[in-house]
């Protein structure tokens, strides 16, 4: 889990050692579901029950997890670390959802969402999306340039006519969704598709329709490249 | 202040924090500001041959956020570098040229030929670089070429590949 730097030992210490054991919780979350949709889609293991596991601490998870396959979520660390009575706030969570969406049973929407797990080859590559920054809710804190000008494509001033002031450079923005996955404030910096016009940054007409890595002219295995 | 310097396989650096090949080390103007800002060194993002990738331009990046949003994981399908080869081989070097003191490792991805691997392995023995980095590990996109983890997966290829590298490449 971590280590002692004192004791300079595995965490927790048991007189001197420690050991690996099952990890588990919130920070699992995201590769469980993986291994979920995983067996939802596979030719082999779809249609197999499954009792799903990993991280599930609210019931937006396990709509997720229902939505990816799981007739049911099985729960460790949410129970232990809030007690039995979570299970109230995931009952009317989820039977809330369902009642807005109106699925009136789970059958009504497990697995719902397996059809749209693919393989990286059969995404759009020509569907484009642009950062875009709310001024209203903007806080100034200035953290999406910094990691878009270090890690990124240097697609956010911090300056505009000498005044503090962040906004998306369109011909630098690749639509990575960094920005908008630091910044401090949800819903501030908005990820839009792009749908009218020229990409400045690749001069492509936007709205283009949809075609994949297996037919680009750069696959040295495309059937189209000629 | 202590001692901070590294040798890591017999290359140098100021401190042990390296960027790895990633977004943060696709080109020059990031990898000078991470020397600017004291990295010891970076492994560079990984080079492929052929003409380049091409990356999706929706979102690349997703994020499991803490209660308190402050992001504690991070899910990326952006692939290997959709630079041409030219322009990553003479950035490498330039790099190396101005920041000796730093390490700078070269990762590599190219399909699993023997021409491949020794052609591309001498453009970038030419640029200088500290040393390289096999990319056996990515798991989107360029596995489903038969490339990254689609070798990493597969533990007799991956030692027989090495093998092969140490006794073309020395």
């Amino acid at each position: 889990m971590s280590v002692d730097l004192d004791q300079m030992s595995p965490w927790p210490v048991v007189d001197g050692q420690g050991t690996h054991g099952g990890y588990c919780g919130p920070a699992v979350k995201p590769i469980a579901l993986n291994m979920v949709a995983e067996i939802a889609r596979d030719r082999e293991t779809h249609g197999l029950p499954i009792s799903a596991i990993g991280g599930v601490t609210t019931w937006k998870d396990a709509a997720e997890f229902i939505a990816m396959g799981a007739g049911t979520v099985q729960v460790c660390t949410a129970a232990m670390t809030y007690g039995f009575k979570i299970v109230e706030e995931m009952i009317s969570g989820l039977s809330q959802f369902m009642d807005e969406k109106g699925y009136r049973t789970i059958e009504d929407f497990k697995g719902r969402a397996v059809s749209k797990v693919t393989d990286w080859q059969y995404l759009n590559l020509n569907y484009v999306v642009k950062a875009s920054i709310d001024q209203d809710l903007c806080i100034s804190c200035g953290r999406c340039h910094q990691v878009c000008e270090d890690t990124s494509h240097q697609a956010i001033t911090n300056q505009v006519n000498g005044q503090r002031k962040f906004i998306v450079k369109e011909e630098e923005c690749v639509g990575c969704n960094l920005c908008a996955m630091v910044c401090p404030v949800e819903s501030c910096i908005t990820m839009v598709p792009q749908t009218k016009g020229t990409d400045p940054r690749t001069g492509y007409e936007y709205g283009r329709p949809y075609a994949n890595w297996t037919t680009h002219p750069n696959n040295p295995a495309s059937k189209a490249a000629e | 202040m202590a001692d901070l310097r590294t040798n890591f396989l017999g290359i140098k650096s100021p401190n042990p924090f390296w960027l790895a090949s990633a977004p943060p080390t696709d080109k020059e103007y990031n990898v000078v500001r991470a020397f600017k800002a004291g990295w010891g060194g970076v492994v560079w993002k990984t080079l492929g041959d052929g003409d380049p990738i091409v990356n999706v331009s929706g979102p690349r990046y997703g994020a499991i956020h803490g209660p308190d949003r402050r992001l504690i994981g991070l899910n990326n399908i952006e692939l290997i570098t959709d630079r041409p080869l030219e322009v990553n081989l003479r950035e490498i070097k330039q790099v190396k040229k101005d920041w000796p003191d730093r390490a700078v490792v070269v990762s590599l991805m190219v399909p699993c030929e023997e021409e491949n691997w020794k052609a591309i392995l001498k453009q970038v023995e030419e640029t200088d670089c500290d040393g390289i980095e096999l990319n056996f590990g990515c798991p989107h996109g360029m596995s489903e070429r038969g490339m990254g983890s689609a070798v990493g997966q597969v533990p007799e290829y991956g030692v027989a590949h090495q093998y092969n590298l140490i006794n073309h490449v020395g």
